[in-house]
């Protein structure tokens, strides 16, 4: 399977000085749902807007497809790269919903029916179908978005990036997320998505970059990074208390690597049939 | 409990505009130096309640009220914002919209809201460095409040406001929109502030971990309505229940109910790993 994403020795320098990225080398395959996590000033958000040629190495090199990304225009990484920002009010300008979602397709050229398709297609995935008419302002902060989700997944991208989309979200938005990333997964698409919420991390994704001052600490399966306490506490993050829970109770026999309610569930019901 | 610091009675407020009503009979006593937590999924009333109890709504916020709202003996209908000031202070989820955007350094920032008070100077001094140092930003006097870490400016709105010494402190979402690190640096500041002032506080979150941490009691909000108040304890059972109304439960006490629903849990669900760890040795484990 050739590499979604992939990024040799990238450094980049902001135009005040401050050094954000510290030679990042990362490969994310095709397909696979990848969450980035590390504390605010780690450099996810800087990493994940060389990715769409958002920001420009200061040196290094980013490819997504095979193709250097600084070889190409905006408008050509915009078909390759949907990007979901961290706050609606930086993406939202549309006077209703539907004219929201449909400005992405629309710049890509395609014709009014697909539109429309695309459109609708997308609002249902995010819920906000039946808001397809209103104005996105009477919308509360959770469903703006959504809304910035859905006309990033109208574009229908081979891959997206969310900016920590769950920031803001209750419960049910949080389980919509978990479906929306479920279903992108079943499609074949890459999802690389930016999250404080270790506990959401668990149950939908399955690799996890951890960053810490520019630089990665760690890259591996979900379970590998979110069981590893002193990684994670080094890089001012730390484990789903599930997590936390599994490691306490190790010496007793519990496998310190549960990272979900499930699997903690099914692991005491095994000791308990063992036991009784 | 002691005395009564807020007293709700069948609050209601609808905006101008809108047709359902954002709170709908709510009645509520929060006692003198209680720490009182407040869930419930968006759009449920919460940020509609703090409004309520700092003042805002009604004075400032526009729509219609019902019921009664009193905080420390001031009845919100009968007070203007200027007199409440002193009396209840509010943090709002988002630091960025606190600030005041004009002041370049931190102790500006602090001084600004005192200034208003007209407290004076010496006062004032004494007053910033408390609540610097009471939050943690003691040796951040001269920094600039917009090249501060998310976590620091959370804290630094929640000085401007202890500053002003009010009775009583609300603050809405917090810890929500920081990294881990940042929120626990903040919940760590609330919790010197309530512990020195004996602040009655009011902490909106929809992080069930912080919630049943640092609250005594628990309300929850949907639809306007308070649907649920009791301690840590009775919120950790009510798995199901929130998890129908959109709220989150801690994963401790969500690995209790479901090991419940198959018969193999018995007594309280725990509302923290350390509990829980205690609970698990001894039913499972044979500790």
């Amino acid at each position: 399977m050739p590499l979604a994403v992939s990024v040799e020795n990238l450094m980049f320098r902001y135009p005040n000085g401050r050094i954000a990225l510290r030679g990042v080398t990362l490969g994310i395959e095709t397909g696979r749902i990848v969450a980035l996590i590390g504390k605010n000033g780690a450099g996810k958000t800087t990493l994940a807007r060389h990715f769409n040629g958002l920001l420009k190495p200061t040196s290094g090199k980013v490819t997504v497809r095979g193709v250097d990304v600084s070889k190409r225009s905006a408008s050509e990484m915009a078909r390759e790269v949907g990007y979901v920002f961290q706050n609606p009010e930086d993406q939202l300008f549309g006077s209703s919903v539907f004219e929201e979602v449909a400005f992405g397709p629309t710049n890509l050229g395609m014709d009014e029916e697909q539109i429309k398709r695309q459109v609708e297609a997308s609002l249902s995935m995010v819920g906000l179908l039946s808001y397809a008419s209103e104005h996105p302002y009477n919308m509360t902060y959770g469903q703006r978005k959504m809304l910035c989700l859905a006309s990033v997944l109208a574009m229908d991208t081979s891959v997206v990036i969310m900016d920590e989309p769950n920031a803001g979200q209750d419960y049910q938005g949080l389980s919509l997320l978990g479906s929306i990333l479920d279903r992108l997964k079943r499609v074949g698409k890459t999802v690389l998505i930016i999250s404080h919420d270790v506990e959401f991390i668990a149950g939908h994704c399955e690799d996890v970059v951890l960053m810490c001052d520019g630089q990665i600490m760690a890259y591996d399966s979900a379970k590998h990074v979110l069981s590893d306490q002193s990684k994670l506490e080094l890089s001012g993050a730390r484990p789903p208390q599930i997590t936390r829970l599994a490691i306490g109770l190790s010496p007793c026999g519990i496998r310190p690597d549960i990272i979900t309610v499930e699997e903690m569930v099914e692991a005491l019901v095994q000791h308990s049939r063992k036991a009784g | 409990m002691g005395t009564t610091a807020i007293a709700v009675s069948d609050l209601a407020f609808r905006y101008l505009s809108a047709k359902e009503w954002a709170l709908d009979g709510i009645s509520l006593e929060v006692a003198e130096k209680e720490l009182l937590g407040i869930s419930g999924p968006c759009g449920g009333g919460k940020s509609t309640f703090c409004l309520s109890l700092s003042g805002l709504i009604p004075n400032v916020v526009e729509g219609t009220m019902r019921g009664r709202v009193t905080v420390r003996g001031f009845d919100t209908r009968k007070s203007d914002v200027a007199d409440l000031t002193g009396v209840v202070g509010i943090v709002f989820q988002d630091p960025r919209s606190q600030l005041t955007g004009s002041a370049m350094t931190v102790e500006e920032e602090v001084a600004f809201g005192l200034q208003n008070l007209g407290i004076p100077r010496h006062l004032m001094l004494e007053r910033i460095a408390e609540a610097l140092d009471l939050v943690g930003l003691h040796g951040f006097e001269t920094r600039v409040p917009f090249e501060l870490s998310g976590g620091e400016q959370q804290r630094l709105s929640l000085a401007t406001v202890i500053a002003m010494r009010p009775q009583v402190l609300i603050l809405d979402e917090p810890t929500e929109l920081l990294d881990p690190e940042g929120a626990v640096s903040v919940m760590r500041a609330v919790r010197s502030v309530h512990e020195k002032y004996q602040m009655t506080t009011v902490l909106v979150s929809n992080q069930p971990e912080t919630l049943v941490q640092h609250a005594e009691r628990i309300a929850v909000l949907s639809r306007g309505k308070i649907v649920s108040l009791g301690t840590p304890q009775l919120f950790s059972r009510q798995v199901r229940f929130l998890e129908k109304l959109g709220v989150r439960s801690n994963q401790v006490a969500q690995v209790a109910c479901q090991l419940d629903e198959r018969g193999l849990w018995s007594g309280d669900y725990p509302i923290d790993e350390h509990q829980a760890a205690k609970m698990i040795k001894r039913q499972f484990l044979g500790d």
